[in-house]
C-alpha cells in the first residue's frame, strides 16, 4: 500500500515536471516572438546581417569552402579572410538545421532558421539551468530558475526572434557547460568533464565571450586549492576538461594557438600547472609527516609562482605571448579605451550602465540577487564557490560594460531562484495543517527523489527539518499564528513573481522587440506606421547601381549594405582595421574636394550616409560623426582636429553658429544638402538636435551628386561625379556655372505676370 | 581736426609707455597669488587692459557651491597644475628660449566682486580659457580656447596640450605631481596590516575565514556594483543636480534609463540592502528565533514572534520595494505598475 502511494506521487511528480517544462519553453519561444508579430520574419539590427549573409554562403557552398572563404566584398580593397576571422559556431548550426529539416522533408527558408533559432534555444537555456540550480539546491529551485531564465529581460534583449547573434546560442552553451562542468566536480566523473569540454569547444565556436569560461573555471578550481579543498574528484574532472576543451577549441580557425599564447588563457595554463603540483604535494603529504612536508610546500609554492610569474612577463615581453586584448584591458582600467582605442569606446555596447538599466533586465530578481549569494555563504559547498566567483566577477564586469549583463543574468536567475525556493521552503510548508501522521509519510517521499541533497545537507538544515517534523501537539492559537505568517510572507512574494512576468513581458513587448531596421512610429491619429527608409535605400542600392559599385558608409552600416544590398563597403561592422575606419572617418570630416581625392583614391562610387534631422531620428551620422572625427584624429592628429568642430563655447552645434570646418566638412554637407529649402522660408528644423538650418548654413555640394533620399530623408546616397568633361577640377566648373548663372539670372530677372487660369 | 587725430595717438602712445604691465609686476602679483594672479572687478583693468609682453591666460570659473558647477571643480587643480609647472622651472615667468616672452595664469572665480569682470568678458558659462597674447594692446585683444571638456576625464592631459599649443612656448613642461598621499596611506595600511596579522595571526585568521563575513562583504560589493558604482566611477557623474528653473536641488535625472546622478546610485544601495536584509531576516532571521523558543518548549511565544518577525520583514521589503518601484518608474516615464497607490491623490 505504501509503496504503491510512493510510485504514485512519484510519477505525478514526473508528469507535473514535464508539464511546467512545456509550459517554460512555451512561455519562453512566445515572448520571444512579439517581433515577427508585430512586423515580420526579419533579421534584425547589424551584427545579425553578417551572420546571415554567412550562412546562406554556407548553405549554399561546402563547408570547407566556407571554412576558407575570402571575401572581397568588404573592406574593400583589402577583402577580408572571413573564414578565418569569424566564429562558425551560429552558421554551422543554423546550416546543420537546415539540412536535417531538409532530409526529413521539410524544406523551410533559411531566413526563417535564422530568425527563429535564437527563441528554440532560450528553451535549452532554460533547461540547462534547469540542471544546473538542481546540482546546487534541488529541483524546486531548478524550475524556479529555468521559469526565470525563460522570460528574464536581460537574457531576451538578445534572443528575440530575428536577433541571429552569436550570443542567441552562445547563453545556451554556456550554461549547459557549465552544468556539466558543476556535474563533473561534483563527481569526479570523466564522462561529464568531457562533455564541459565537448560544449566549451562548442562555445568556442560560438562567441568570443568563451574567455569568460576559460576564465572562471580555472578561478573555481583555484579558490577550492585556496581554501584547502583539493580532491582526486577535483583533478580529474579539470585535467579532463582543460585537455580536451583546449585541444578541441585549437581547431577552429579563429582561435587557432591562442590558448597557449595570449595572456586572457594563461590563467587556465597555469591552474592546470598548479593543480599537477597540488596532486603530487598531495600525494607525498600521505607519505611523508606533515611537520616535513610542510616546509617542503612553503618552499616549492615560493618557487613556483616566482618562476612562474617572471616567465610570463619576459615570454609576453619577448613576444611568445600575446599581451591582452584592448577589450579585455578595458574592463579593468576603466579609461583605458577611452584614450587609446576609440573605436572600442565608440560602441554604445561598451558603455558602462546605470542603475535603471539593472533593473529593468532583472526587475526583484536584482535584490534577491545579493540575498541568494549571501544564503550560499552559509552552505559553501564546493559547487557554491563557483556561482559565487560568478556572481561578483561578472557584476562587475556588467557594471563596466553593459552588453555583459547578458552573461549576468543566469546567475541572478540562478541566485534568485534559489533564493526565493529558500524562502518557499519554510513558508509554504503548509503541512501543521495536516494531521501530524501524514507529515511523517511525506517526508520521506521528498528525500527519496533527492536522497544525495539530503544526505548533502548540512547540519543546521538536519536539525531544522528534524524539527519541523517534532510531533509535539501545538496549541490551536500558535498554529494560527504560524498559519497566518506562512500566508501572509508566501502571498505577498506570490505578488511579487505575478509582477515580475508582467513587467518582463512589458519590458520585451516595448523595448527589445523592434528590429531596428524597420522603426515604429506613431501617425497623428495614433495608428502605427513603420519606418522602412533603410530597406527602401538598400533595395534601390540593389536595383540601380552597378552589381560591383563601391559604397562608403560609416562602418555600422557595412553589414547591413552587404547583407541587405548586395554591395562592397569599404568598413562594416568587424572593426578589425582602425586605419580603413579612419579613412572613412576622414573623408566625412574633410570639405569637400579633399573628401573626393580619398574617396576617389579608394575607387568609391557611392556614399550613403544617415541623416535623421527630418524625422527626429537620434542615432543618425551627425550623432555619431565625433566619433568619426576622433578615430580619424587618433590616426592623423595634424589634419583633423576635434576641436575645430566645437563652437567658441564649446558647444556641438549645425546651425548658423557653426564652425567653419564643420560646415565644410562632406558629412555636414551630404546631411543637410537641399535640407532647408524643403521648409517654407528656406528654414530647416533638425528635429534631433533642435537647431534651425538655413539655406546659408548649407554650402553647395559640387563633387557629389545626390541619387536617392528616402522617404523620410532618413538615408541619402550620393553618387562621386565623374570626371569633368573638359578635364576641370568639379570645384572650378561648378564655380564657374554658378557665376555664369547668376550672370544670367540678372538678365532674365523680370518675370512675366502670370494670370490665373481658371 | 587733424592735431587732435595726431594729439591723440600721441596721448594713448604716452599712456603705452607709462601704463604697461611690466613682467615684473606680473611676476609680483602671480607670487602674490601662489603661481596664479587673482583677478577681480577691480585690478583686471589695471593688468588685463594694457599692453603687454607676455601672454596671460585667464581662466574663469565658479567654485562656490551655488552654481555647482562641477567641471570648474574638476578643471581647477589642473590649472594650478600647469601654472605650478610653468614657474617650477621659470622662476621669473619668462621663457628661457623666447627673449622676453613670459607666460602669466590668471583667474577669476565668480562671485559679487568679480561681476563686473565676467560681464566684460560677456560669459555665459563657464569653465572657460581665455588667452591674452604677448604684445597686445587692450582687454578686447583675446582670444577665447576651447578646452575639450567632459566630466571624468583626464583634465591635466587635455589642458595642457591645448595651452601649450596656442601660447607656443617650446619649454612649457607639465609635471604631474605624485600623489604622496595615496602611496602614504599604503604604506602606513600595508605596515598596519602586516602588525596586526603577526601578532594575532589566529584571531585574525579566524576573522578572515568567518562565512558570514565574506558573505556580507561579497553581497554588499554586488549591491554597490548592481547599483551603479562603476557608471559613476567612469563617468565621473555629478553628485546631484539643480532643477531647471533653478531653485531647488534636484536628486534623480528623471526620464532617463541610460544617465543618473552619483546619488542615485547611495539612494539604490540603501534600498537593495534594506531589501536583501529583510529577505534573509525572513529565512534566517524569523526561523532561528522560532527554533529557539521552541527548544525552550514555549509553543505559543515561538508562532508569535515568528508571526511578529515575518510580519515586520514582509512590511519592510512591501514598502521600500514599493520606494524602489516608484523611484523607477521615475527614470523609466510610463512605467505601468505600482505597489503603492497614494490614496491622497
Amino acid at each position: 500500500m505504501r509503496q504503491s502511494t510512493l510510485l504514485a506521487l512519484e510519477s505525478f511528480q514526473t508528469i507535473l515536471k514535464a508539464l511546467i517544462f512545456v509550459a517554460i519553453f512555451g512561455v519562453a519561444i512566445s515572448t520571444r516572438l512579439f517581433s515577427v508579430i508585430r512586423f515580420e520574419s526579419i533579421i534584425h539590427e547589424f551584427d545579425p546581417w553578417f551572420n546571415f549573409r554567412a550562412t546562406k554562403y554556407l548553405v549554399s557552398h561546402s563547408f570547407y569552402e566556407f571554412l576558407n572563404w575570402f571575401d572581397d566584398r568588404t573592406w574593400y580593397p583589402l577583402g577580408r579572410v572571413t573564414g578565418g576571422t569569424l566564429y562558425p559556431g551560429l552558421m554551422t548550426t543554423s546550416g546543420a538545421i537546415w539540412h536535417i529539416l531538409r532530409k526529413i522533408g521539410l524544406p523551410i527558408d533559411i531566413r526563417n532558421i535564422c530568425v527563429l533559432l535564437a527563441p528554440a534555444f532560450s528553451g535549452f537555456t532554460a533547461w540547462a539551468t534547469y540542471e544546473f540550480t538542481k546540482e546546487l539546491k534541488d529541483s524546486s529551485a531548478g524550475l524556479l530558475a529555468a521559469a526565470f531564465m525563460a522570460i528574464a529581460p536581460g537574457y531576451i534583449s538578445r534572443s528575440v526572434a530575428g536577433s541571429y547573434d552569436n550570443e542567441a546560442i552562445a547563453i545556451t552553451l554556456l550554461m549547459v557547460t557549465f552544468m556539466f562542468w558543476i556535474k563533473a566536480q561534483k563527481t569526479g566523473s570523466v564522462l561529464h568533464s568531457t562533455l564541459a569540454a565537448l560544449f566549451y569547444f562548442y562555445m568556442v565556436s560560438a562567441w568570443g565571450g568563451y574567455v569568460f569560461i576559460t576564465n572562471l573555471i580555472p578561478l573555481h578550481v583555484f579558490i577550492l586549492i585556496l581554501m584547502g579543498r583539493y580532491q582526486s574528484k577535483l583533478y580529474t574532472a579539470y585535467t579532463t576538461w582543460y585537455a580536451i576543451g583546449t585541444l578541441a577549441s585549437m581547431q577552429i580557425p579563429f582561435v587557432g594557438f591562442l590558448p597557449i599564447r595570449s595572456n586572457d588563457h594563461m590563467a587556465a595554463l597555469g591552474v592546470f600547472g598548479l593543480i599537477q603540483i597540488v596532486a603530487l604535494g598531495d600525494y607525498i603529504k600521505s607519505q611523508v609527516s606533515s611537520e616535513r612536508f610542510r616546509v617542503v610546500m612553503m618552499i616549492s609554492l615560493a618557487l613556483i609562482i616566482s618562476v612562474g610569474i617572471s616567465g610570463l612577463f619576459l615570454l609576453t615581453y619577448m613576444g611568445y605571448i600575446a599581451p591582452w586584448t584592448g577589450r579585455f584591458y578595458s574592463l579593468w582600467d576603466t579609461n583605458y579605451a577611452k584614450i587609446h582605442i576609440p573605436i572600442i569606446a565608440s560602441v554604445s555596447e561598451h558603455q558602462p550602465p546605470a542603475w535603471p538599466s539593472f533593473f529593468f533586465d532583472n526587475q526583484f530578481l536584482i535584490w534577491l540577487f545579493p540575498a541568494g549569494v549571501f544564503l550560499l555563504f552559509l552552505e559553501l559547498k564546493d559547487e557554491h564557490v563557483f556561482v559565487l566567483a560568478y556572481s561578483v566577477l561578472c557584476s562587475y564586469f556588467a557594471g563596466v560594460m553593459i552588453r555583459l549583463m547578458l552573461t549576468l543574468t543566469p546567475i541572478i536567475c540562478v541566485t534568485g531562484a534559489i533564493a526565493i525556493s529558500k524562502l518557499f521552503d519554510i513558508y509554504m510548508d503548509f503541512s501543521v495543517l495536516l494531521p501530524s501522521k501524514p507529515v511523517n509519510e511525506i517526508k520521506p517521499i521528498e528525500t527519496k527523489d533527492d536522497v544525495k541533497e539530503s544526505a548533502a545537507l548540512s547540519e543546521e538544515d538536519d536539525d531544522y527539518e528534524a524539527d519541523l517534523a517534532l510531533d509535539y501537539e501545538p496549541s490551536s492559537k500558535a498554529r494560527w499564528f504560524d498559519v497566518a505568517a506562512k500566508a501572509i510572507v508566501s502571498s505577498t512574494f506570490l505578488v511579487y513573481l505575478f509582477i515580475f512576468v508582467y513587467h518582463c513581458t512589458y519590458v520585451t513587448s516595448n523595448f527589445y522587440s523592434s528590429p531596428s531596421v524597420v522603426m515604429p512610429s506613431q501617425n497623428p491619429d495614433g495608428s502605427v506606421a513603420l519606418i522602412d527608409d533603410f530597406r527602401e535605400a538598400y533595395y534601390w542600392l540593389r536595383m540601380n547601381t552597378a552589381e560591383d559599385a563601391k559604397v562608403a558608409a560609416w562602418w555600422d552600416y557595412g553589414y547591413q549594405i552587404g547583407g541587405m544590398a548586395d554591395r562592397t563597403t569599404l568598413v562594416d561592422n568587424n572593426t578589425w582595421n582602425n586605419t580603413h575606419i579612419a579613412i572613412v572617418g576622414k573623408a566625412m570630416s574633410s570639405p569637400e574636394e579633399k573628401a573626393y581625392e580619398i574617396l576617389k583614391a579608394h575607387d568609391v562610387d557611392y556614399v550613403l550616409v544617415v541623416f535623421g534631422g527630418a524625422l527626429g531620428y537620434s542615432g543618425d551620422d551627425l550623432n555619431k560623426f565625433l566619433w568619426m572625427v576622433r578615430i580619424s584624429e587618433g590616426i592623423w592628429p595634424e589634419e583633423v582636429k576635434e576641436r575645430n568642430f566645437f563652437t567658441d563655447k564649446g558647444e556641438y552645434r549645425v546651425d548658423s553658429q557653426a564652425t567653419k570646418t564643420m560646415k565644410d566638412s562632406l558629412m555636414y554637407k551630404l546631411s543637410y544638402h537641399d535640407f532647408p529649402s524643403i521648409y517654407p522660408n528656406g528654414v530647416g528644423q533638425d528635429r534631433t538636435r533642435n537647431q534651425k538650418i538655413t539655406v546659408n548654413d548649407v554650402g553647395p555640394l559640387d563633387y557629389f551628386e545626390e541619387v536617392f533620399t528616402s522617404e523620410i530623408w532618413l538615408v541619402r546616397i550620393y553618387k562621386l561625379k565623374s570626371p569633368d568633361a573638359l578635364g576641370r577640377d568639379h570645384g572650378e566648373a561648378a564655380t564657374f556655372d554658378r557665376t555664369l548663372q547668376s550672370g544670367v539670372k540678372k538678365r532674365v530677372v523680370k518675370k512675366p505676370t502670370l494670370e490665373l487660369r481658371v | 581736426m587733424r592735431f587732435g587725430t595726431i594729439f591723440a595717438a600721441l596721448f594713448v602712445w604716452y599712456m603705452t609707455f607709462v601704463n604697461a604691465i611690466s613682467n615684473k609686476k606680473l611676476l609680483e602679483l602671480s607670487k602674490k597669488g601662489g603661481n596664479v594672479i587673482r583677478l577681480n572687478s577691480k585690478n583686471y583693468e589695471k593688468i588685463l587692459n594694457t599692453p603687454r609682453k607676455s601672454d596671460i591666460v585667464v581662466f574663469f570659473t565658479a567654485t562656490s557651491p551655488q552654481f555647482s558647477c562641477t567641471l570648474c571643480l574638476e578643471m581647477g587643480p589642473s590649472y594650478d597644475v600647469v601654472a605650478n609647472s610653468w614657474f617650477s622651472d621659470h622662476a621669473n615667468g619668462i621663457s628661457k628660449q623666447l627673449e622676453e616672452h613670459g607666460v602669466f595664469f590668471a583667474k577669476a572665480d565668480f562671485d559679487t566682486e568679480s561681476k563686473q569682470l565676467f560681464s566684460q568678458f560677456q560669459l555665459n558659462s563657464v569653465p572657460a580659457f581665455f588667452v591674452l597674447k604677448a604684445g597686445g594692446k587692450s582687454i578686447s585683444d583675446v582670444e577665447r580656447i576651447t578646452v575639450a571638456t567632459e566630466l571624468g576625464a583626464n583634465h591635466l592631459h587635455f589642458l595642457a596640450d591645448t595651452i601649450k599649443q596656442v601660447v607656443q612656448v617650446p619649454d612649457l613642461i607639465v609635471y604631474e605631481p605624485i600623489n604622496w598621499g595615496s602611496s602614504i596611506t599604503t604604506i602606513v595600511v600595508v605596515a598596519v596590516v602586516t602588525v596586526i596579522f603577526k601578532k594575532y595571526s589566529s584571531t585574525v585568521f579566524n576573522i578572515l575565514t568567518l562565512r558570514p563575513l565574506w558573505g556580507i562583504v561579497c553581497s554588499f560589493s554586488i549591491i554597490t556594483l548592481v547599483a551603479g558604482a562603476m557608471f559613476i566611477r567612469i563617468r565621473g557623474t555629478p553628485y546631484s543636480g539643480v532643477s531647471s528653473d533653478r531653485k531647488s536641488i534636484v536628486y534623480f535625472l528623471e526620464g532617463q534609463l541610460q544617465n543618473q546622478y552619483a546619488i542615485e546610485s547611495q539612494i539604490m544601495t540603501v534600498l537593495y540592502s534594506v531589501l536583501a536584509s529583510s529577505f534573509i531576516g525572513l529565512i534566517c532571521v524569523a526561523p532561528y528565533i522560532q527554533k529557539w523558543y521552541k527548544n525552550k518548549k514555549q509553543y505559543n511565544r515561538a508562532a508569535m514572534v515568528n508571526f511578529s518577525l515575518a510580519l515586520f520583514f514582509t512590511a519592510s521589503i512591501y514598502i521600500f520595494y514599493s520606494a524602489l518601484i516608484a523611484v523607477f518608474a521615475l527614470k523609466n516615464t510610463g512605467y505601468p505598475f505600482k505597489l503603492f497607490k497614494n490614496p491622497l491623490k
